[in-house]
């Protein structure tokens, strides 16, 4: 039956609002709907059984808040309410658009108990598989792909919209919780004291823990103590924001002694191993001394009163300079041993990722879009917030690819930047190929522009 | 930019391989300074000495990229 109970003021402004129940139920089973909308009178609605499944949509005003309660009578049963006990609120939200919220999605009213059995066996049925391929999980990051596989099995399954997921979700929790045989960091996301109140901030959490385990792998590897204290520690206290004893800030210090010491430690692992080349002189001495020859030359040249001035700053060239090529080591190698034990993930991705979610706070789904999308301005943001490269000139998406073309992965580079001797400094003059989001809307006068200004304020 | 050596496409080379080279501030300084009164032959000069430079800086990074990927692989 269609709503009305309030007649829309247009067409347009009316949206379906699904009456989301996709359990089975008995063919002699007889369920009544029933609806409230902005706080009225419940009321009765049609139901059409398609597929042994009854399925009705409301349409109302945009808006317009609405509320859904049904029963369920099987003869000889007593007849079931959902919620149980009812009569309650089933589910409710606003109406907006093709989405709607629900007290579900609020952590609000309802729990997965109201959700029919036959619910629960076609989830579990469909996230075995799943489930099981995920029983020897080893690392935080996989039960994170879990999470996401799982969303997105039933999401694409059920073709269910972000309230009815959520139910969903919050049926997976338990199910994962009650399934003895899972390994114990993916019970870790559902033994907090509600489990089924939001999955969502369990996946919150458990991203947060993700990173914590992936740092304190790196840490307990090179023999750190409070990474020792980390893996003592059960897994549940891992992903909670408090330790056994309910101290709350416990992970938050440890959070913060992983980050500075996964990047010290890091820096040190790298010297360690490619402190050579870390340590070249960036300045080829031979050049240096060929251009220090020139210039001498030419300063005799000047006017008198500018001979000293400029002789002065001839004598205050360094003539050792170490490359920026140790920064970097030390910046993305740090970040990059921690995620580089994640055999799982490329090198470059995971600086990228490690710098997103580790070091500057960018959102990791941002910056990987970015990377997927060949959009490298968040790529650049991060890698500029770290102080990895010092100067946005000095990052170009196509000089990054063609370090894939070579090393089979893309690399950061930030400097060197040299493009068929004009384009420099991460800008290309108008009609040069290769890619780069601050590359092609540069006019050559730009371009020159800009580079000469890089050249002289080096440090803007 | 209203400078007179931006006018001049030598000139307005070695800015552009400054800027991408790591050479000195110092250096970028200098060399700022002598554009002016510089002859075309020594800028030419000039800018062959940095894109060797530079392919220096770029030969370096590549073999820290290897010595890094070699590291991280063993």
């Amino acid at each position: 039956m269609v709503a009305t109970a309030r007649a829309p003021e247009s067409p347009e402004n009316k949206v379906s609002v699904p009456f989301p129940y996709y359990g089975h139920v008995p063919p002699s089973a007889k369920i009544q709907l029933h609806y409230s909308l902005d706080g009225g009178p419940w009321l009765d609605a049609d139901l059409k059984k398609t597929g042994g499944r009854f399925q009705t949509t409301l349409e109302i005003d945009e808006g317009m808040h609405y509320k859904y309660l049904f029963k369920i009578a099987v003869p000889g049963q007593p007849d079931k309410w959902e919620p149980e006990g009812g009569p309650g609120t089933y589910l409710e939200g606003i109406a907006e658009g093709e989405s709607v919220s629900s007290a579900a999605s609020s952590g609000g009213k309802r729990t997965s108990s109201a959700l029919p059995d036959g619910f629960r066996k076609d989830v579990k049925t469909e996230v075995a598989q799943v489930l099981a391929s995920a029983k020897d999980a080893a690392s935080a990051d996989r039960i994170g792909a879990l999470t996401e596989q799982l969303e997105t099995l039933v999401r694409g399954k059920h073709g269910v919209k972000e309230d009815i997921t959520n139910m969903v979700l919050a049926v997976l929790a338990e199910i994962i919780r009650e399934d003895k045989t899972l390994p114990a960091e993916i019970h870790a996301q559902f033994t907090v004291e509600n489990p089924l109140s939001d999955f969502r901030d369990l996946t919150a959490r458990l991203e947060k823990g993700a990173k914590l385990y992936r740092q304190a792998v790196f840490l307990r590897l090179i023999g750190d103590p409070a990474a020792q204290k980390f893996f003592k520690l059960n897994a549940r206290a891992r992903y909670n924001d408090s330790d056994p004893l309910g101290n709350p800030k416990w992970n938050e210090s440890f959070k913060q002694h992983c980050d500075s010491r996964c990047l010290t430690a890091g820096s040190a692992y790298f010297e360690k191993h490619l402190k050579a080349v870390a340590e070249k002189e960036v300045v080829d001495p031979a050049l240096l001394s060929q251009r220090m020859s020139d210039a001498d030359r030419i300063i005799d040249r000047l006017p008198k009163e500018e001979q000293a001035r400029v002789k002065r700053m001839l004598k205050e060239i360094p003539t050792e300079r170490k490359s920026k090529v140790a920064d970097w080591l030390v910046s993305a190698g740090g970040a990059a041993s921690v995620v580089g034990l994640d055999g799982g993930i490329g090198f470059a991705t995971g600086v990228i990722k490690s710098l997103a979610e580790g070091l500057s706070g960018v959102s990791l789904r941002e910056v990987m879009a970015g990377v997927d999308r060949g959009d490298w301005e968040p790529v650049k943001d991060a890698l500029l917030r770290n102080n990895v490269i010092s100067h946005s000139l000095k990052v170009q998406g196509g000089l990054w690819q063609r370090t894939k073309e070579t090393f089979g992965r893309m690399i950061p580079v930030w400097s060197g930047i040299k493009h068929a001797g004009k384009s420099v400094g991460g800008f290309k003059a108008e009609g040069m190929d290769s890619g780069g989001s601050d590359t092609g809307t540069v006019s050559p006068d730009q371009f020159i522009e800009k580079a000469c200004d890089s050249a002289i304020n080096p440090s803007k | 930019m209203k400078n007179k050596i931006l006018n001049n496409p030598l000139s307005a080379e070695v800015l552009a391989l400054m800027a991408a080279s790591q050479i000195s501030y110092e250096e970028k300084q200098l060399w700022y300074e002598l554009l002016p009164h510089m002859t075309d032959d020594e800028k030419k000069r000039l800018i062959g000495n940095l894109e060797k430079q530079i392919n220096h800086e770029l030969g370096i990074e590549e073999e820290a990229v290897n010595a890094l990927l070699g590291s991280m692989e063993s």
